[in-house]
C-alpha cells in the first residue's frame, strides 16, 4: 500500500507534463463527470483514463490493479447504496428484501458509482506522474510564498521516515513482551511517546539544517527548476476539452444532463 | 552550553575537537555559523568570524561562510533529489540559477558523486548521503567547514573515504572537525582542542596535546585517541619505552617501534574464557530470507553459535547483519530454511517464549523503553514473569548498581543521556537472564567512556551473577575496535551470504575478505603487521594497545 499511492517515477509523456495543466484536467474531468449522467459516457471516460494510465503514462498493470483494489470495491458499494435508495423511474426490475431495484435506480447507481471511480483515477494518475518537485514549483508559481510551500514538501517527506520509525518501535517493544500486559490504550501511549519525542528532534534537526543553508534569509530565492507550461499538456487538455464538449452535447439531446 | 570559551583559529587551519558527549561540541558549531544567537539562544562575549562579528552579521550570511555539516545526515538532506539538495543553498543565497548549476555540478564533482543529479537522496547509501551533506554545504562556498561527526554510521571503507574527501578540503578550507573516530584524523589535524563540560580544558598542537595529557584525556575526559598514541602512553607507563617522536598515524608508530624488541609468543592480557559447552544455543539452518518489496537479503546462510560463546556479526551496512539477527528473537522468520533456538524452530516458538530466552538491545535504546521510571523498566521484564516483589526489587537494586544508574531510579528512561539509556537498555534485558543477549551497534554515537562503561558493567554483571555466566554474547557492529577486544569469534557477512567464521584473530589474516567486505583491520593489527614486514617479531594476533603493551620487551637498561 505504501508506494502505490507515491509518485512512480518514469519519463513519459504524463511524467513530462506540467504539474498545473494536470491539475486543470482533474478540474476538467471533475465537471465532465458531475454535468454528464449518461452511464455509458461515463464508462467511455473511464476507459479513456486507462489509456492514459496505460497508453500516455506507462504505469505498471501491477501497482495500478492494487489501487483499483482498494477504489473498484469502494465505487461499486457506493453506486450500489445509491441504487437501492432511488427508488424512482417506473420499472422494478428487481426485489432485495424490502428494497425494490428500479429502471431508474439502477441507472443512478451506475452513474455515482462511475463518477467516484473517474475522480478518484484521474487523482490517482496526478499523484503517481508528478513528480513532487515539479509540484511545490508549480505552488511557487501560482504565488504561494517559498516558506509555506517548503514547509509543506519537507513535511510531507518525514512520514515515510515516522513510518519506518513506527515499524522499529513495534519491533523493539515486541522484544520486551509488552504484548501480555498492555491494552490497546497503555500501548498506545508507549508506541506515541518514543514516536513524538524522535519526530520532534528530527524536525528541529531539519530545521537548523535548513536555516544554516540560509533557508528563509531572503524574501525571495532563485530556482534551478522553474515552472514553465508544457506544449503536451496544453494538446492534451485541449482534447479533454473538446472531447468534453461533445459529450456534453450529445448527454443533452438525450437528455442526460444533470440527472439528480 | 559552553562557558568561558576563548581560543583562536587562524585561516587555513585544520583543527580536531575532541570532547565527551555533552561537552558542548555541537553548540560551539550553531555559534559559529550564527545560528546561535541569530535563530536561537544567546552568547556571551565575542565571536569573531572571518573578521566578522557573529553577532552583526546579517542572517543572510548563514552558511555562505560557516558551513555545517551535522551529526544527523538524514534529518539534515531536506530534498528528494540529489540536484536539488545540492542547489538548495546557493539557491536560498539568490545566486542566478546558471551559476547554481555550476556550482551543483563543481560541488557533485569533488565529492566524487557526479552523475548522481537525478538519484534520489534517501536511495543512497550512508556515505553517500555524506558526500551529499558535503557537497550542498561547498555549493555556498563557505571558507569554513564545520563537521560534527561526519563518520559516526560509516563502515569503515566509507570512512577512509570521507578522510580522503576532508585531507583534499583543507586545502582551500578552514576546518573544524568534531570525531570520535580519531585514528585516522589525528595524523593529519594541525590541532586539537579538547572540550570538557562547555570549557576548554586542552588547546594546542595535536601531538603536544596527546603526549602531555593523552592519560588525562582517555581516563578522565572519555574520549577516544588514537590507538597507536595509547600504545605509546602504555608503553611509557609499563616498559619505560619512550618513542622519540610521539606518534598519531600508523606510520608514525611503524617507524618508532621497528627497534623495539618483542616476546615471540602472543602474551594476551586476558586470555579468552574456553568455550565449555558445545550444545548449540542458535542453529541457523540453510537460511534465505526476502522482504515484502522482493529484496533478497539473506542466501543460504548456515552457522550454529554455541552457548556461552561472544560472537561478532560485522558486515558493511546492507549486507544482512541486522536481518540475520533479527531472526533470533523472531522479528523476522525464514522465508526459506530453519532457524532453531535449543532446538526449536522460531517458527513454532510464540514472541512471548523467544523475549524470554533472547533479549535484544536496539540501537535506539529508547525505542525500547515501556515504563515511566528507571526502576520500573529495569523490573518490568521480572514483573510479566510474575515474580514476587520483595525478589523484583532485590535484583533491579543489584542491576542498577551493575549499570551505574543508581541515583537515577526515579527519572524518566526519556530524561537521561545517552550512555546512561544505552546502559539502562542492556540492563533490562540482562536482569531476566536471558540465554542469548544481542547488541545491535552498541558504539553508535557514542564515545569511549560512554562504550567502555557499557561494556565493563555488562562484563561485570555477567561476571557477577551464576545465572548469566553462560550467556551467548552476540554484537552486531562494524566497529572493528569493538570486535578485536570483545569477540572470540566473527561472522562476516557480504550480500547476504556468510563470508567468513572463525576466530576473530584469524579475520585479519585474510586481506582480501576485508577489502571485499569493506571492512577494515583494527589499527593495532595494522600496526603489528607493519611491523612484521619490517622483521620485527610481533605477534600475529595483538588486536588492543594492552596486548601490544605486553608483548614488548621491557628495555634492558631499566629492568632491575
Amino acid at each position: 500500500m505504501r508506494m502505490t499511492m507515491q509518485y512512480y517515477r518514469a519519463n513519459t509523456v504524463m511524467h513530462r507534463m506540467d504539474a498545473l495543466t494536470k491539475f486543470l484536467w482533474i478540474i476538467l474531468l471533475g465537471v465532465l463527470g458531475f454535468t454528464i449522467s449518461d452511464p455509458l459516457m461515463l464508462a467511455a471516460l473511464v476507459l479513456a483514463l486507462v489509456f492514459v494510465t496505460f497508453g500516455l503514462g506507462r504505469l505498471p498493470a501491477g501497482m495500478v490493479l492494487r489501487m483499483g483494489f482498494y477504489f473498484f470495491p469502494l465505487s461499486l458499494a457506493a453506486g450500489f447504496f445509491q441504487m437501492v435508495i432511488r427508488s424512482h423511474g417506473t420499472t422494478v426490475l428487481a426485489h432485495l428484501g424490502p428494497l425494490a431495484v428500479t429502471s431508474g435506480g439502477l441507472q443512478f447507481g451506475a452513474v455515482f458509482g462511475l463518477r467516484i471511480m473517474l475522480i478518484a483515477f484521474a487523482s490517482l494518475i496526478f499523484v503517481w506522474t508528478t513528480d513532487p518537485r515539479d509540484l511545490i514549483v508549480s505552488i511557487i508559481y501560482l504565488r504561494v510564498p517559498y516558506r509555506i510551500a517548503y514547509a509543506v514538501f519537507v513535511a510531507l517527506r518525514f512520514v515515510p521516515l515516522l513510518e519506518n520509525e513506527a515499524a522499529v518501535i513495534r519491533e523493539a517493544q515486541s522484544v520486551r513482551g509488552v504484548e501480555q500486559v498492555h491494552g490497546r490504550i497503555e500501548s498506545l501511549k508507549r508506541y506515541v511517546l518514543p514516536l513524538l519525542l524522535s519526530a520532534i528532534r528530527k524536525s528541529e534537526n531539519t530545521a537548523v539544517a535548513m536555516d544554516s543553508r540560509a533557508f528563509g534569509a531572503f524574501p525571495t530565492r532563485t530556482y534551478i527548476k522553474e515552472f514553465r507550461w508544457t506544449a503536451s499538456g496544453i494538446i492534451f487538455l485541449m482534447t479533454f476539452a473538446a472531447a468534453g464538449a461533445i459529450l456534453i452535447y450529445a448527454a443533452a439531446l438525450r437528455g442526460n444532463l444533470y440527472e439528480r | 552550553m559552553l562557558q568561558d570559551l576563548s581560543f583562536e583559529v587562524s585561516r587555513g587551519e585544520f583543527v580536531l575537537v575532541l570532547g565527551a558527549s555533552g561537552a558542548g561540541k555541537s553548540t560551539l558549531g550553531l555559534c559559529l555559523n550564527g545560528i546561535v544567537p541569530h535563530v536561537q539562544g544567546a552568547t556571551e562575549g565575542e565571536l569573531i568570524v572571518a573578521a566578522h562579528r557573529v553577532r552583526e552579521w546579517p542572517v543572510s550570511t548563514l552558511g555562505s561562510k560557516v558551513g555545517i555539516i551535522f551529526q544527523d545526515v538524514e534529518s539534515q538532506l531536506c530534498m528528494l533529489y540529489v540536484r536539488d539538495e545540492v542547489a538548495f543553498g546557493p539557491e536560498n543565497l539568490r545566486i542566478p540559477s546558471a551559476e547554481v548549476e555550476q556550482r551543483v555540478s563543481d560541488a557533485l564533482q569533488f565529492v566524487g558523486l557526479q552523475g548522481y543529479e537525478n538519484k534520489f537522496v534517501f536511495e543512497l547509501s550512508g556515505g553517500q548521503k555524506q558526500k551529499v551533506a558535503i557537497a550542498s554545504v561547498l555549493a555556498m562556498r563557505p571558507e569554513i567547514l564545520f563537521l560534527d561527526e561526519p563518520t559516526a554510521n560509516l563502515d569503515p571503507r566509507s570512512t577512509n573515504e570521507l578522510v580522503d574527501l576532508i585531507g583534499r578540503l583543507r586545502r582551500d578550507h578552514t576546518i573544524l572537525i568534531f570525531e570520535n573516530k580519531v585514528d585516522q584524523l589525528a595524523g593529519i589535524a594541525d590541532r586539537l582542542l579538547v572540550l570538557d563540560g562547555g570549557r576548554l580544558a586542552f588547546d594546542g598542537p595535536v601531538r603536544e596535546v596527546l603526549e602531555e595529557h593523552g592519560d588525562t584525556l582517555v581516563n578522565e575526559l572519555g574520549v577516544w585517541i588514537p590507538q597507536v598514541s595509547e600504545v605509546e602512553l602504555g608503553l611509557r607507563r609499563r616498559k619505560h619505552v619512550r618513542s622519540a617522536v610521539f606518534p598519531l598515524s600508523l606510520n608514525e608508530a611503524v617507524e618508532q617501534y621497528a627497534p623495539l624488541n618483542f616476546r615471540g609468543e602472543p602474551a594476551r592480557t586476558s586470555a579468552p574464557r574456553p568455550v565449555i559447552a558445545l550444545k548449540p544455543t542458535i542453529e541457523v539452518d540453510r537460511v534465505g530470507f526476502r522482504y515484502d518489496d522482493g529484496t533478497v537479503a539473506l542466501r543460504d546462510v548456515s552457522f550454529n553459535i554455541r552457548q556461552g560463546e561472544k560472537v561478532a556479526i560485522v558486515g558493511p551496512n546492507g549486507s544482512g547483519k541486522t536481518t540475520i539477527s533479527k531472526h533470533f528473537t523472531g522479528l523476522l522468520k525464514p522465508t526459506s530454511g530453519r532457524v532453531l533456538i535449543d532446538g526449536a524452530d522460531t517458527h513454532k516458538l510464540s514472541t512471548r517464549d523467544l523475549a524470554r530466552r533472547i533479549g535484544f538491545v536496539f540501537q535506539n535504546p529508547e525505542h525500547q523503553f515501556v515504563r515511566d521510571s528507571v526502576r520500573d523498566e529495569v523490573a518490568f521484564s521480572l514483573r510479566i514473569g510474575g515474580m514476587d516483589e520483595a525478589e523484583i526489587a532485590r535484583r533491579v537494586d543489584h542491576e542498577i548498581e551493575i549499570f551505574n544508574l543508581k541515583g537515577l531510579e526515579d527519572r524518566h528512561p526519556f530524561s537521561l543521556s545517552g550512555g546512561e539509556r544505552r546502559r539502562l537498555s542492556v540492563a533490562t534485558m540482562i536482569i531476566a537472564h536471558p540465554e542469548v543477549l544481542v547488541l545491535d551497534e552498541p558504539t553508535y554515537g557514542q564515545d569511549k567512556s560512554n562504550t567502555v562503561r557499557m561494556m565493563d558493567s555488562l562484563f561485570k554483571a555477567l561476571a557477577e551473577d551464576e545465572a548469566v555466566q553462560e550467556i551467548t554474547l552476540i554484537l552486531v557492529t562494524h566497529d572493528m575496535k569493538l570486535v578485536a577486544g570483545y569477540a572470540e569469534r566473527a561472522i562476516v557477512m557480504r550480500q547476504g551470504r556468510v563470508a567468513f567464521d572463525g576466530p576473530t584473530s584469524q579475520l585479519f589474516l585474510d586481506p582480501d575478505l576485508l577489502r571485499d567486505t569493506n571492512l577494515e583491520y583494527p589499527p593495532l593489527f595494522e600496526l603489528s603487521r607493519a611491523l612484521r614486514d619490517r622483521g620485527a617479531m610481533v605477534p600475529a594476533s595483538l588486536l588492543r594497545p594492552e596486548d601490544f603493551v605486553a608483548s614488548v620487551r621491557a628495555l634492558q637498561a631499566i629492568e632491575p
